[in-house]
C-alpha cells in the first residue's frame, strides 16, 4: 500500500450571499461542507457528483485557489506534513509546485494574448526555474511529453483546437514536476473522439511522473476508467466513498444508485427500468434538516427528516452516510 | 522506447504545413487586422493623423498670422483659386487683389476683385515669423502669396483676420486641451478601479461609494463655478487646463466602474487562477494577465470619449465659460458667428463648425473601429 | 411504408469571410412518422446545421439546396423552396415540426414570464382565446413535469432551473402537437439525474402523442436508449445510417467503430489505455481530399482514400455506409 500523499481533514468552504448598501450577510452558501478525504501516493481519486454539489470547490480550496473557511489540508512530502490550509501565502508560494491543476474549459484557462511558450513557461518563469534559451528548452521538452510539436511554441491559443489547448493546459501543470494534479472535468468540454487521446495521455504522464491525481467529473463512464476510487459528492457533502468496483457494482447510498441508473447505457440491448429521482438538488444556501438526500430519496424513513447521517465505515474502506446503507440492497451496474 | 512511440500516435499531422500567419499573431496584430476591415475607420484615422499633423505645424500650414488684424479686409469673403486670366491658363494657381467699394443703396462693404494685382499662390513662401515646435525660428509657410498680398480662403473675420489661419491654429488647442484630462481620467480610473475590482472588500466598498457621490455632482454649475473660481490673471488657455484638470477629477468615476467590473470578472477566469496556482505575484497578474486583457476596450472607449470632450471645449468656449480670446480655438472661432448678422452677411464665419464635425465623426468612426476590433478572440 | 420527413442531397453551406464551409454537404435521410431517429456526430459535423435546415432558421448568410420534403395529408411541401420569412414555413414551424434546443435559456426571452411565451405559442396556431390557451398551457406544462403549473405560468425564465427550463420549452414544443420534434442536444447541458427525467419525459411523450422524434447528440448512451434508426455524421456527410442494434452491435465504418470504441462506458471496464482516434476534427475551410476521415481513419488505404470520394451504399437491407472498404458491394450489382 502506497503512502498516503494528500489528507483532507473536516474541511469547509462557506461563500457568504451578502445584500444591500453596506453587503450585508443575509445567507451562506456552504459549497464544501465538512469532508474528509486522503488520496495514497500514485493514485487516482474521483470526485463525482452533479453541478452545484462543490466538487470543483473543493479542488479549488486544496489548492488555495480559494482560502477555506475551516478544516485542514495535509500534504505529506519528503517526510514532511505540510498544513496547505493553514499557511501564510508567503508560505504557500513554496508549496504550490506540488499541486497543479487542468481546467475544465481549455478556452478560458489559457490566457489569449500568451504565446504557448510563456503560457507553458510561466510557472518556470516565475519561480526562477528557468529563463530565456534554458526555458525554451524546458517548455519544448514539456510540449513533447504532451504530444504537441515544439514548433508550435510561438503560436498563439487561438491556433489550437479544443484537445491541443488541454494538453497545453497540462503541460503546464506538468512544468514544475508537481506531486498533485487536480483534474477538474479535463475532458467534459471535448469532442467525443479527442477525450479518448487526453485521457490515455493522463494515463501515461501518471504512469511516467508517479502523478496522483483528484480527478473531478460528472462522467461516470470516464470516472469508472481513470479511478481508483470514486467520492460522490451531494450538496457539499461526500455521501459516498469506495474503490471503484465497489461503487459501481455495489453502491451503498441510495444516491449513488439513483446516479448510475440515470447515466444512459450505450447498448440498445440493456433496456432496464431505472430509477428516476424526483426533484433537483436542494439549493445549498438552503439545504433540508436532516439528510440532504432525504427529499428525493426512494427509501428515506422518518428518522431522515432528522438525523443528518455521519459518513461511516462499513469495512474494507468503503464510506456511506446512510442511516441504512447495511439494510438497503442496492442496484449498482456489473463491470465486465 | 515504445512510450516514445505511443506518444507518436498522438502528435498531430493535421497542422503540417508551414506556420501560419494568423497562427502567430498576437493580440494587437489580430486587432489591427480586424480595425483594417473597418474601411470607415480607417478613413477617419487618416483624418485624424492629418488633424494632429496640423495641430503640431499649425504655424506652418496657416498662410498668415491669424491675430493680425487688417481695417481694410474686415469681413472679406473668401477668396477664389484662379488657374485662368486674360493671357490663358496657368499651371501655378493666382488669387487677386481685393479691392474695397461701398455699395451705394446698403452702404456697406463689399470686395471685389483687382484683376491688376495678381498675386500666385506659392509653396514654402516666406511669411510671418515664428518657431516650429516652439523651438525652430524659422519664417516659411506651406503656401501662400509673396510681397504685399493676401490670401485668404475663408475669407476674414470682423476685425479683418484671416479666418482659414485662425481655424488652423485653433486645431491645436481645440484637439489637445481635453486630451490631458483625459489621459488623468485614464489614469485614475484604471488605479482606482483596478483597486477596487482587484482587492475588493473595505476597498471596494468606499471607492464605490465616492463614485456614486461624485457621479451625482452636475458637472455644468460646477465647470461654471470652477471658472469664476481660478485666478483672473490667468492665461485663458491656463485656466482651461486647470479646469479640464479639475474636472478630471470627477470624469475617472465611469472609467473606473468599467475596470472594477472588468477586473471581478477576470479575477475568476480560469488562466487568472492558474497564472496564481503557477506562483505569480500579483503584480504580475495585474500587469501580465488582467491588464492586457482589457486595455484595448478601455482605449476604445477612451476614444469614444475624445469627441464629447472637444465638442464640450467647443460649446463652453461658445458660451463664454471655456477658453476665451485672445486664445484660438474652435469654440472662440463659432462664438464669432453668434449673431444673424454673420450668418446672414458673413457665412464663411460658420466654417469651423466643419472641422469640428470632421473631427468628432472621425473619432468616433475610429473609436467603433477599435471597439469592435478591441477582443480579437470573441466568437 | 409511408413517410413524414424525405430529406433528399440536402446541402446547406455558409458564405462567410474566411470562406465557404459545407456544413451540410449533400445528405438524404429519411424521418417515419411516430418513429425516433438518431442523428449522432462531433460538433462541427453538421448535425444541428441539418435541424435548423429543417426549419429554414439557417440564417441570411446561408444557401440550401436539395429537397426536404414534408407530407401533410397527401400533399407534399418542399420546405426548401418556402421563404423563409413567410407564412407557409410559420405554419409549419411549431405547428408540424417543433424544436427544443441545448440552451433552453436562449430561447425564452427574459422579460416576459414563460406563461406568456407558451400562451403566445398556443395561440399563434390554435383558435383559442386566452383564457383556454392559459388553461392549455397549465395542461402542457403539468404534462411536461412541472409541479404546481399554476404557479409557475407566471414565473420568469430566470426563476426556472435549467431542467425546469427543459421542461417548459418542450411545454412550449408541443403546444401543437407537432408530428415531429426535433431535439437538439436537449440534455447535454443537464446533470445526469435531471438528463434521465427529461429523457423519460420524452419517451412518455412520445408515447402519449405519438410523434415522431429527431435526437441530435453526441452521446451515444443517449442513442442507444432513444432512438430506433440512427446516422452518423461527419464533417457534413452522412458516414453511416442503420437501425440502433445494427449501429451499435455490427457497425461497418472505421469512424462508428473508433466513436463505439473510444468511449469510455459505464460496466464496460477497459484496462489500460482507450482506443483512441487520432488526429483532430479538421478545420471546415480546408477539407481533406477524397474521404474526409481518412487523416484519421485507422483503414486507411493510400491512393484510395485521399483520392475517392465515397457514396452512401446499403451494403445490407437498411444499412448503409459510406467507405470505399464496403465499395465492391456497388460494383456487383
Amino acid at each position: 500500500m502506497n503512502n498516503i500523499l494528500l489528507e483532507v481533514k473536516n474541511l469547509k468552504k462557506y461563500f457568504p450571499i451578502t445584500k444591500g448598501f453596506f453587503r450585508k450577510q443575509v445567507a451562506t452558501v456552504k459549497a464544501v461542507d465538512d469532508i474528509s478525504f486522503f488520496i495514497r501516493e500514485g493514485e487516482t481519486l474521483g470526485l463525482v457528483g452533479e453541478s452545484g454539489c462543490g466538487k470543483t470547490t473543493t479542488g479549488k480550496v486544496i489548492l488555495r485557489a480559494y482560502d477555506p473557511t475551516d478544516g485542514d489540508v495535509i500534504l505529506h512530502i519528503d517526510g514532511l506534513d505540510i498544513n496547505v490550509a493553514k499557511l501564510s501565502s508567503k508560505e504557500l508560494k513554496n508549496v504550490r509546485r506540488y499541486m497543479q491543476m487542468v481546467f475544465q474549459d481549455p478556452f478560458k484557462s489559457l490566457n489569449p494574448r500568451m504565446t504557448v511558450r510563456d503560457i507553458i513557461g510561466e510557472p518556470l518563469l516565475v519561480n526562477g526555474i528557468a529563463k530565456g534559451k534554458e526555458l525554451d528548452d524546458r517548455v519544448a521538452d514539456l510540449m513533447r511529453k504532451v504530444g504537441l510539436r515544439p514548433e508550435y511554441m510561438k503560436r498563439y491559443p487561438h491556433a489550437f483546437s479544443g484537445g491541443q489547448r488541454q494538453r497545453i493546459s497540462i503541460a503546464r501543470a506538468l512544468a514544475l514536476n508537481p506531486k498533485l494534479v487536480i483534474c477538474d472535468e479535463p475532458v467534459s468540454a471535448l469532442d467525443v473522439s479527442i477525450q479518448a487521446q487526453v485521457l490515455n495521455l493522463l494515463k501515461d504522464l501518471q504512469e511516467e511522473f508517479r502523478l496522483t491525481y483528484l480527478f473531478i467529473s460528472h462522467d461516470l463512464g470516464v470516472v469508472e476508467h481513470i479511478c481508483d476510487r470514486v467520492a460522490v459528492m451531494y450538496v457539499g457533502k461526500i455521501v459516498e466513498l469506495a474503490k471503484t468496483e465497489e461503487l459501481f457494482e455495489k453502491p451503498k447510498h441510495p444516491y449513488t444508485e439513483a446516479l448510475l441508473s440515470a447515466v444512459p447505457k450505450p447498448d440498445p440491448r440493456m433496456k432496464t427500468k431505472r430509477i428516476l429521482l424526483v426533484g433537483e438538488v436542494p439549493d445549498a444556501s438552503n439545504p433540508p434538516s436532516g439528510c440532504y438526500f432525504h427529499p428525493r430519496c426512494n427509501y428515506a424513513k422518518d428518522l431522515c427528516k432528522e438525523v443528518r447521517p455521519e459518513l461511516i465505515d462499513i469495512g474494507n474502506g468503503h464510506l456511506v452516510a446512510c442511516h441504512f446503507a447495511k439494510e438497503l440492497s442496492l442496484k449498482g451496474i456489473p463491470i465486465t | 522506447m515504445a512510450e516514445m512511440e505511443k506518444r507518436e500516435e498522438f502528435i498531430e499531422e493535421v497542422f503540417a504545413e508551414k506556420e501560419e500567419k494568423i497562427y502567430v499573431a498576437s493580440q494587437w496584430k489580430l486587432m489591427w487586422w480586424r480595425f483594417k476591415r473597418n474601411k470607415l475607420a480607417v478613413a477617419g484615422g487618416i483624418v485624424l493623423i492629418i488633424f494632429y499633423i496640423i495641430a503640431a505645424f499649425c504655424e506652418f500650414f496657416a498662410p498668415n498670422d491669424p491675430y493680425k488684424y487688417d481695417v481694410r479686409y474686415v469681413l472679406a469673403p473668401p477668396q477664389r483659386i484662379h488657374f485662368i486670366d486674360e493671357t490663358g491658363f496657368h499651371l501655378r494657381p493666382f488669387v487677386y487683389g481685393y479691392k474695397m467699394e461701398i455699395d451705394p443703396i446698403t452702404l456697406r462693404r463689399i470686395y471685389v476683385e483687382d484683376k491688376s494685382k495678381k498675386y500666385p499662390i506659392k509653396f514654402f513662401v516666406r511669411g510671418h515669423e515664428y518657431k516650429l515646435l516652439g523651438l525652430i525660428k524659422t519664417n516659411i509657410h506651406l503656401f501662400g502669396v509673396e510681397g504685399d498680398g493676401h490670401i485668404f480662403l475663408f475669407g476674414t473675420d470682423s476685425l479683418g483676420r484671416d479666418v482659414f489661419s485662425r481655424v488652423i491654429y485653433g486645431t491645436r488647442i481645440s484637439t489637445t486641451v481635453g486630451l490631458v484630462g483625459i489621459f488623468l481620467s485614464f489614469l485614475f480610473g484604471i488605479i482606482i478601479g483596478g483597486i477596487s475590482g482587484y482587492f475588493g472588500g473595505i476597498f471596494d466598498l468606499i471607492i464605490q461609494r465616492i463614485i456614486e457621490i461624485l457621479r451625482s455632482i452636475p458637472t455644468l454649475p460646477l465647470w461654471m463655478a470652477l471658472s469664476a473660481a481660478v485666478p483672473a490673471n490667468w492665461s485663458p488657455v491656463k485656466v482651461y487646463f486647470s479646469i479640464s484638470i479639475i474636472l478630471s477629477f470627477i470624469g475617472w468615476t465611469g472609467l473606473a466602474r468599467e475596470v472594477r467590473s472588468k477586473f471581478l470578472s477576470l479575477r475568476e477566469e480560469d488562466f487568472v487562477t492558474a497564472a496564481k496556482l503557477a506562483g505569480a505575484s500579483e503584480r504580475r497578474i495585474i500587469f501580465r494577465h488582467l491588464l492586457p486583457s482589457f486595455l484595448s476596450h478601455i482605449i476604445a472607449s477612451l476614444t469614444l470619449s475624445i469627441p464629447g470632450m472637444i465638442i464640450g471645449e467647443t460649446s463652453l468656449s461658445f458660451l463664454g465659460l471655456g477658453i476665451r480670446p485672445p486664445a484660438i480655438s474652435w469654440g472662440v472661432l463659432i462664438q464669432d458667428a453668434q449673431n444673424f448678422r454673420t450668418v446672414a452677411l458673413a457665412p464663411w464665419l460658420l466654417l469651423p463648425v466643419i472641422f469640428v464635425i470632421l473631427v468628432v465623426l472621425s473619432f468616433n468612426f475610429v473609436g467603433d473601429g477599435l471597439r469592435d476590433a478591441a477582443d480579437p478572440y470573441a466568437k | 411504408m409511408d413517410k413524414l420527413l424525405e430529406i433528399k442531397d440536402l446541402r446547406t453551406y455558409f458564405v462567410l469571410d474566411e470562406g465557404i464551409v459545407k456544413a451540410v454537404d449533400g445528405i438524404s435521410f429519411e424521418v417515419k412518422p411516430g418513429k425516433t431517429l438518431g442523428v449522432v456526430g462531433e460538433s462541427g459535423c453538421g448535425k444541428s446545421v441539418t435541424a435548423l435546415s429543417i426549419l429554414k432558421l439557417t440564417g441570411p448568410r446561408s444557401k440550401i439546396q436539395g429537397e426536404i420534403l414534408l407530407y401533410r395529408d397527401g400533399e407534399v411541401i418542399d420546405i426548401v423552396k418556402l421563404d423563409p420569412k413567410g407564412d407557409e414555413i410559420r405554419s409549419i414551424r411549431g405547428k408540424e415540426i417543433s424544436m427544443i434546443f441545448q440552451e433552453p435559456g436562449a430561447s425564452f426571452s427574459p422579460v416576459h414570464t414563460v406563461g406568456e411565451q407558451i400562451i403566445e405559442a398556443i395561440m399563434l396556431h390554435q383558435k383559442l382565446d386566452k383564457k383556454a390557451a392559459r388553461e392549455s398551457a397549465i395542461e402542457l406544462m403539468r404534462i411536461a413535469g412541472i409541479p404546481r403549473p399554476e404557479l409557475r405560468i407566471d414565473e420568469y425564465p430566470h426563476q426556472f432551473s435549467g431542467g425546469m427550463l427543459q421542461r417548459a420549452m418542450i411545454a412550449m414544443a408541443l403546444s401543437c402537437r407537432p408530428r415531429l420534434l426535433i431535439a437538439d442536444e436537449p440534455t447535454t447541458n443537464l446533470d445526469v439525474t435531471i438528463q434521465a427525467q427529461i429523457l423519460e419525459l420524452l419517451k412518455e411523450l412520445q408515447r402519449q402523442f405519438g410523434m415522431a422524434v429527431m435526437m441530435i447528440t453526441h452521446n451515444l448512451g443517449v442513442i442507444a436508449e432513444m432512438t430506433e434508426e440512427v446516422i452518423v455524421m461527419y464533417l457534413g456527410k452522412i458516414v453511416e445510417s442503420a437501425s440502433v442494434e445494427e449501429i451499435f452491435y455490427n457497425p461497418l465504418h472505421p469512424y462508428t467503430k473508433a466513436l463505439l470504441e473510444s468511449v469510455p462506458k459505464v460496466g464496460k471496464r477497459v484496462k489500460g489505455r482507450l482506443k483512441a482516434i487520432k488526429g483532430i476534427v479538421p478545420d471546415p475551410y480546408n477539407l481533406p481530399t477524397g474521404c474526409s476521415f481518412h487523416p484519421r481513419c485507422p483503414e486507411f488505404i493510400k491512393g484510395i482514400c485521399d483520392v475517392r470520394v465515397p457514396n452512401l451504399v446499403e451494403v445490407k437491407p437498411g444499412h448503409k455506409v459510406s467507405c470505399l472498404l464496403y465499395g465492391e458491394v456497388k460494383k456487383d450489382e
